[in-house]
């Protein structure tokens, strides 16, 4: 998920502490802000220092001059042919075409197990944001924009089959070679190993209590939790048992990380519970206790999101019917 | 009588508000500060002139709100709140659609005026006295967190070209350190000047406006005039091109959530709520972003000031409706609906004149260049900062300037300069203002 929505998500789970809330109130936010903290710290832990400190053994640097899309495409059977011929597994680098300070040339590299193919096609120039800044190809000069190459080993994917370079360094694959002989390709392998942990969860939540006491120890400790919980609903999964174990575990699949939907219905309900969980020690209250908070809630934050994901799906279905073309079909039957 | 004084008073206001938004560096609360004197001397004389000067006030604001959008896209010279246009639109100007864009910003500010105007009589009493008695004694903390989510959530963009180890961390680390440091010297600079204030005490709500100037205004400026670029002819949008409507919808809903929350807490300007927002809604189309910008931008300046005039439940927000209340305090239905009124009349004329403004802004951009052009905002900008705080302000305005720059050098996010607004007060909030003090020393 996004850092907003576990940011958020982890100052909710601290304001469900009562005497954080009440501290809050006598002056003293900090267990509160201590939740978001700790909501975002393993996705700030990643990305500002495991990121780094990843190496590689294998690294595709594309030039930004001369677009060559068979280049990249060899490159990466390479890697996995000598993964599987080695028995060992590799890292590699897929380093982004950076155009200027805030553009990419992007390009992607898909997965075909069925085929035993990689396909490298070059994509439109892009913003940090993903945003389309350049749809016109590149001058290829005789080079290819779309490559396939043939790989030996069969191919298991971890993540996604298609894997988008377009932003900051490129992303690491990290290939390896299973048991039943097919080669895995992982995808970051350094993100959500060892930040992402009940282990780390507790770790942060004991040294808060110890440094600002038992509030903002739970709070701290609950946040962290709930960031890789929520993680690992999604399709990278974490790594939630380390240090028992030392592989990622596949996530439950039930959302991509960039979704609108749960990343706003995250934010929405965080946002809810927060305002609900204030609402119960203010003087007068707003509210009262019991069934009327629930009732708020229902009315503020399930409703709203239900309708919200109601009209969402109505959109998608338009849109999935226009491309089908199965919405002409029904205009004429009616 | 009054209702005429009331007319005239808006449509003056307006045209005020319209010029104000044209002129780089120069915020409507500048203005409208230097009018609060003379303008609480006249409306305590005379009752239609307080009537007159409370809807000018609020149109001035409305019209601002929008012209805005010109210098901030056309000549990259934001204020705190627009800040976040100037890279997406400077992209734009390059690519001969600086128009489309300002336009993107404009029509995103109008929408967000026009939502704002029928929210507020429906639901915005109820909603904001529910939200401040529960709100309000978390604002604190509150600010905190959108402080503590602000400087964790910049992500290293550099790094790549070195092999992994502590080099590559050291030099990925350029980055956000970049903007931790920009973000504490900005702070440091906001509790010095809060404490020892550049301009005397009669102009004192002039205080930080040498320090917008600097960390918001100058760098994008020196930037152009160091650079020299050269702006392509502006293409006049055609029927057609605009983003479609789901694109612009999203736009709006960051916009609205973003300025609302912006109006609503204190200190959080509108570019920041809309980022917030954004990231929350995945807004990430470039005219999306624009459109929530400008609607954001619009919902945080006339929202703060609409929340002044609440009937039963005032809420003062903002330097706006600070400035108001201290020429003529609010009261009831009449003044609420007075002011509606008032910043539907700035946005209306601010729409009328949006094209001929835009037309005459891309002449001006095709005859001269575009360091010329830059040179001139600088000056104009320096100019105001010399009226308002003198030689001191001046000097307050090339340290920011400097701090200002150090986004733009490594490539941190330019946010990290409202430390300038946040810190002082959060920690004047969180109740360290004494120590603060204590530690900057006596006064000289």
């Amino acid at each position: 998920m996004k850092g907003i929505a576990h940011f958020s998500m982890g100052v909710a789970i601290a304001s469900c502490v009562p005497a954080a809330v009440r501290s809050a109130l006598d002056g003293n936010g900090w267990p509160l802000v201590l939740g978001g903290i700790a909501g975002i710290l393993p996705d700030t832990l990643d990305f500002r220092i495991s990121r780094y400190l990843a190496a590689h053994d294998v690294e595709i640097v594309p030039d930004p001059l001369r677009p060559d899309a068979s280049m990249i495409a060899q490159g990466v059977a390479w890697a996995i042919d000598r993964c599987a011929a080695r028995r060992r597994g590799i890292r590699l680098r897929l380093r982004s075409i950076r155009m200027a300070s805030d553009r990419w040339q992007s390009y992607a590299v898909r997965f075909d197990p069925a085929a035993r193919k990689v396909i490298v096609e070059y994509g439109p120039v892009v913003d940090p944001g993903g945003g389309i800044v350049c749809g016109c190809p590149p001058e290829a000069g005789g080079l290819r924009l779309r490559a396939e190459a043939k790989v030996r080993a069969d191919l298991r994917i971890e993540y996604e089959a298609e894997i988008s370079v377009a932003g900051f360094d490129g992303p690491l694959l990290y290939l390896e070679q299973m048991k039943d002989g097919r080669i895995s390709v992982g995808f970051l392998p350094w993100h959500r190993r060892w930040s992402h942990s009940l282990f780390l969860a507790a770790s942060a939540g004991i040294a808060s209590w110890l440094a600002w006491g038992t509030e903002a120890g739970v709070a701290a400790g609950c946040a962290w939790a709930a960031h890789a919980l929520a993680d690992h609903c999604g399709y990278m999964g974490s790594n939630l048992l380390f240090p028992l174990t030392a592989r990622r575990e596949e996530g439950l699949k039930m959302m991509h990380s960039s979704d609108f939907f749960p990343n706003l219905a995250a934010v929405w309900a965080s946002l809810t519970v927060i305002f609900l969980n204030l609402g119960l020690y203010s003087r007068p209250r707003p509210f009262a206790c019991g069934m009327a908070y629930w009732r708020a809630l229902f009315v503020g934050c399930i409703v709203p999101l239900a309708v919200i994901r109601y009209l969402l799906g109505r959109a998608n279905r338009g849109i999935r019917v226009e491309k089908s073309g199965v919405r002409k079909k029904t205009k004429r039957r009616n | 009588m009054i209702a005429l004084a009331a007319i005239i008073g808006a449509v003056a206001g307006a045209a005020v508000g319209l010029v104000a938004g044209c002129v780089p560096g120069l915020h409507v609360y500048n203005v409208m500060g230097l009018l609060a004197i003379p303008a609480a001397h006249c409306a305590a004389a005379d009752g239609a002139a307080g009537v007159a000067l409370t809807a000018a006030l609020a149109a001035m604001a409305a019209s601002y709100c929008i012209f805005s959008a010109v210098p901030s896209v056309l000549f990259a010279a934001p204020d705190e709140s627009a800040v976040f246009i100037v890279a997406p639109s400077q992209r734009g100007l390059m690519e001969g659609r600086g128009i489309e864009s300002a336009l993107t910003v404009m029509a995103g500010g109008v929408c967000g005026v026009c939502a704002l105007l029928a929210a507020m009589p429906l639901a915005g009493q109820r909603l904001a006295s529910a939200a401040n008695r529960v709100l309000h004694p978390h604002f604190g903390w509150i600010l905190w967190s959108v402080t503590a989510f602000m400087l964790l959530s910049e992500w290293p963009k550099t790094g790549g070209e070195y092999p992994a180890g502590w080099r590559r961390l050291a030099r990925g680390w350029m980055t956000p350190a970049a903007g931790l440091l920009t973000f504490f010297l900005s702070g440091f600079l906001g509790c010095l000047l809060m404490q020892r204030p550049v301009v005397p005490p009669s102009s004192a709500f002039q205080n930080l406006m040498p320090a917008l100037v600097g960390l918001f205004t100058l760098p994008w400026l020196l930037l152009n005039i160091a650079c020299g670029t050269r702006i392509p002819v502006q293409k006049q949008p055609q029927p057609g091109e605009g983003a479609p409507v789901p694109v612009l919808a999203l736009g709006f809903a960051a916009g609205f959530a973003g300025g609302a929350f912006a109006a609503f807490f204190p200190v959080v300007t509108g570019g920041v709520g809309a980022m917030l927002a954004g990231q929350a809604l995945s807004v990430r189309d470039w005219r999306a972003f624009l459109f929530s910008q400008g609607v954001s931008r619009s919902v945080y300046l006339c929202g703060s000031l609409l929340l002044g005039f609440l009937p039963d439940y005032p809420l003062l927000r903002g330097g706006g409706s600070r400035l108001i209340a201290s020429i003529r305090r609010p009261v009831g239905q009449a003044d609420f609906f007075l002011a509606l009124a008032a910043v539907a009349v700035g946005v209306s004329l601010a729409c009328w004149s949006a094209g001929p403004a835009l037309r005459a802004a891309a002449k001006l951009i095709a005859r001269f260049s575009c360091s010329s052009i830059s040179i001139v905002s600088a000056l104009i900008a320096l100019l105001l900062v010399f009226a308002a705080a003198g030689w001191r302000g001046l000097l307050v305005a090339c340290v920011a300037a400097g701090i200002g720059l150090l986004p733009i050098v490594f490539g941190s996010r330019r946010l990290n300069c409202l430390g300038v607004i946040l810190l002082p007060i959060a920690l004047e909030m969180s109740g360290f203002g004494p120590d603060i003090a204590r530690f900057l020393g006596p006064l000289p």
